[in-house]
């Protein structure tokens, strides 16, 4: 009884496509009860992004239970279900195990390595425990999948470094002053990009943001949401002089920051360290500057080879984490394995004790004369007998599951040599 | 049988290094743990080869090159490991065990007698004016090597050049801290070690012509670069690159105060009739 998914994501399935098949949290609460009560399947689990729509469900029929759910997406989608099984992939068992695996881990990410899809897989298991689509199995699949993300990402670099252009800002200036508690910015110039790096540094312990703006009263809006004094152009050199991370992003078009007069800034500075982040284009920085000792210079190229080196090594990573992921399955698998053995080993023992039961009782009719020990013994006798005689199949068959090789086939050879359904 | 000690500890010492020079260069977490096991075994060889040249002798052993040199080499072990398990910088180790394993070998090579003359005059005045200025050295080299990667690091943010020791060495800050502590505890051993030597000196050797050994001058010369060095630190007078490459330059006078007895005759060659290292 596998578990399978079947959906499509950006790499599939263009947006046209995928925002047909779009679940929003409501939709999921409505069309998972949908699903659950058609035939073949079991549980359901709808997981749906801007990236991704899927759908995992529980099914005993596999390849019945896809076509229900390629109907079902076809009509959602208003598509021809011949033209919405161009986009769509299928995955049984394994490969359905090491998808949902891959997907929370961030492997199958447009941006590889994101954690947050794992919050997102998180919201959609937790949804359907709530609404009840989810059950035994698909509870227990939910805590390893959480436990894999876990190893994933304590065992590989996969989500660290940098691979946008503000958080690669945070890394270079970490790289540099380790810690960024109780260091100041400045914001020269306002800009996209530079604002969302000024709130990274912000959220990584940067203490204050001052700005600087040719419009002072920009400036000091800036400088109140920033927590930071505004500073009006011409002091531009006297801002710099007390904080460590320079981040411009004007759109003058000569430089804004001259060489010879950080020079004079940074001997006033006693040559503390400086990071001068330069967003802009053309550049607002004379690039000289970055030849100056402990001035450490980033332009916009900069920062995207940054981006392009982690990404490298996030690939690097990626390939580790898939094996990771491998094992990790098929542990999943042997695990499900032995509780599948649990419910017919039960009834084995119900079936066992019976007999033996039924047959005592004959016996005792005959022997009621003698005395309650004799039958105490007997009693016992018949446990022990019946214990020992199956202790060993149970042991053999659990030894199988555990080894993988217990077969389909194997575990029906079992049911019937003992004659449990 | 102490020599199979110590020629043990230095085969393991040099098993150590060829590791972790395995380890910086292919990232194997395991390989850094085996070397850190080897280097753990060689230390604790050569901590036990000179405790019981000790016990043996009756004073601290460092009265002689080799022994010196290897008590070098220990404190600079010793050192790694606590700076190791305080900042979790592994690459330390390729930085600062290769300098303590030339010492361990250079030790090899070197006088292993006792100059008469210290066992008839205290030696273990002798011992503490070594341990304290060993001691100092030890201290310096684990600047240094802060030093170098710092530098290293620097050349990565300066160059742009983002790829495998950029993300592995630690931050900038970081390595100049280290670096500062490096001095802040080198220095005061460094002084105390001096002054117990000129305080000796000047017991021994009761004419003034002693301070007039080169060995003592380029001791002052480098105590006075140190001197300054720590007072930038403590007074943040000199910050980043500027306070490295002081570092960086104290050590080079440190080493060549080692090497500079063989060149010119001086009461510490172990040729000379003092013979004191």
């Amino acid at each position: 009884m596998p578990v399978c998914v079947v959906g499509l994501n950006f790499k599939s399935a263009p947006v046209e496509v995928r925002e047909r098949l779009n679940f929003s949290m409501a939709d999921t609460e409505n069309e998972a009860p949908v699903l659950l009560s058609k035939p073949y399947i079991d549980e359901v689990v709808i997981l749906s992004t801007c990236n991704r729509s899927e759908v995992y469900v529980y099914s005993e029929c596999p390849q019945k239970a896809r076509v229900v759910l390629e109907q079902y997406l076809s009509e959602r989608a208003g598509f021809s279900q011949e033209k919405i099984s161009e986009f769509l992939y299928w995955y049984e068992e394994f490969d359905a195990v090491e998808h949902l695996f891959r997907v929370a881990s961030g492997l199958e990410s447009m941006v590889l390595g994101e954690p947050q899809i794992a919050g997102q897989v998180k919201d959609a298991f937790e949804k359907a425990i709530e609404i009840g689509t989810a059950k035994r199995v698909f509870v227990n699949l939910y805590r390893h999948t959480l436990q894999t993300v876990k190893v994933v990402r304590s065992e590989t670099d996969i989500s660290k470094n940098a691979v946008s252009v503000p958080f690669a800002a945070v890394e270079l200036a970490k790289k540099i002053f380790g810690k960024l508690n109780g260091k100041k910015a400045l914001l020269v110039g306002a800009g996209e990009m530079c604002e969302l790096a000024a709130l990274h540094l912000k959220e990584n312990g940067v203490s204050s943001i001052d700005v600087v703006n040719r419009t002072f009263s920009k400036a000091e809006i800036l400088a109140e949401r920033y927590g930071g004094k505004p500073y009006p152009f011409e002091k531009l050199y006297d801002a710099i002089e007390d904080v460590d991370i320079v981040l411009t992003s004007t759109g003058s078009k000569e430089p804004v920051i001259e060489y010879e007069k950080i020079k004079k800034v940074m001997k006033k500075r006693g040559f503390a360290s400086l990071i001068i982040l330069d967003i802009a284009v053309p550049r607002d920085v004379e690039p000289e500057i970055g030849n100056i000792s402990d001035i450490f210079l980033f332009d916009i190229d900069d920062l995207e080879k940054v981006v392009e080196a982690n990404k490298k090594k996030r690939e690097k990573e990626a390939i580790v984490a898939g094996e990771i992921i491998k094992t990790r399955v098929s542990e999943y698998l042997k695990w499900c394995k032995l509780q599948d053995l649990n419910p017919i080993i039960a009834s084995l023992r119900k079936r066992a004790e019976e007999i033996r039961r039924s047959e005592l009782e004959k016996s005792l009719k005959k022997l009621k004369d003698y005395p309650d020990d004799v039958k105490k013994e007997l009693d016992r006798l018949s446990y022990s007998i019946v214990n020992k005689m199956l202790h060993q199949p149970i042991t053999e068959f659990k030894k199988a599951a555990k080894e993988e090789q217990l077969e389909n086939k194997m575990i029906h050879f079992f049911k019937s040599l003992f004659n449990i359904d | 049988m102490l020599e199979q000690i110590y020629y043990f500890s230095l085969f393991l010492n040099f098993l150590s290094i060829v590791v972790f020079f395995v380890f910086a260069i292919k990232k194997s977490r395991e390989a850094f743990k085996i070397g850190t096991f080897l280097i753990t075994s060689g230390t604790f060889l050569l901590i036990l080869f000179l405790t019981l040249n000790g016990i043996k002798l009756g004073y601290h052993p460092a009265t002689n090159t080799f022994f010196t040199y290897n008590f070098l080499a220990m404190l600079i072990y010793i050192l790694y490991f606590i700076f190791e398990f305080w900042f979790k910088i592994r690459l330390l180790s390729v930085f600062i065990l290769p300098v303590g394993f030339f010492f361990n070998v250079v030790a090899a090579f070197q006088s292993k007698l006792t100059p008469d003359v210290i066992k008839s005059i205290s030696p273990v005045f002798l011992g503490i004016h070594t341990g304290f200025l060993l001691l100092g050295e030890a201290m310096f080299l684990v600047s240094f090597g802060a030093s170098l990667m710092y530098l290293i690091q620097n050349r990565n943010l300066k160059k742009k050049s983002f790829g495998g020791w950029y993300s592995r060495l630690p931050s900038l800050q970081d390595l100049e801290y280290i670096a500062g502590i490096g001095i802040l505890g080198g220095f005061p051993m460094l002084t105390a070690g001096l002054l117990v030597g000129f305080y000796w000196a000047a017991n021994l050797w009761n004419n003034s012509a002693w301070f007039f050994d080169p060995k003592i001058i380029w001791s002052l010369v480098v105590w006075m670069l140190y001197a300054y060095v720590f007072y930038c630190k403590i007074s943040e007078k000199l910050k980043g690159k500027r306070f490295i490459n002081l570092v960086v330059l104290g050590f080079i006078f440190v080493i060549l105060s080692f090497f500079i007895t063989i060149f010119i005759p001086s009461i510490h060659s172990s040729s000379n009739y003092f013979g004191v290292k």
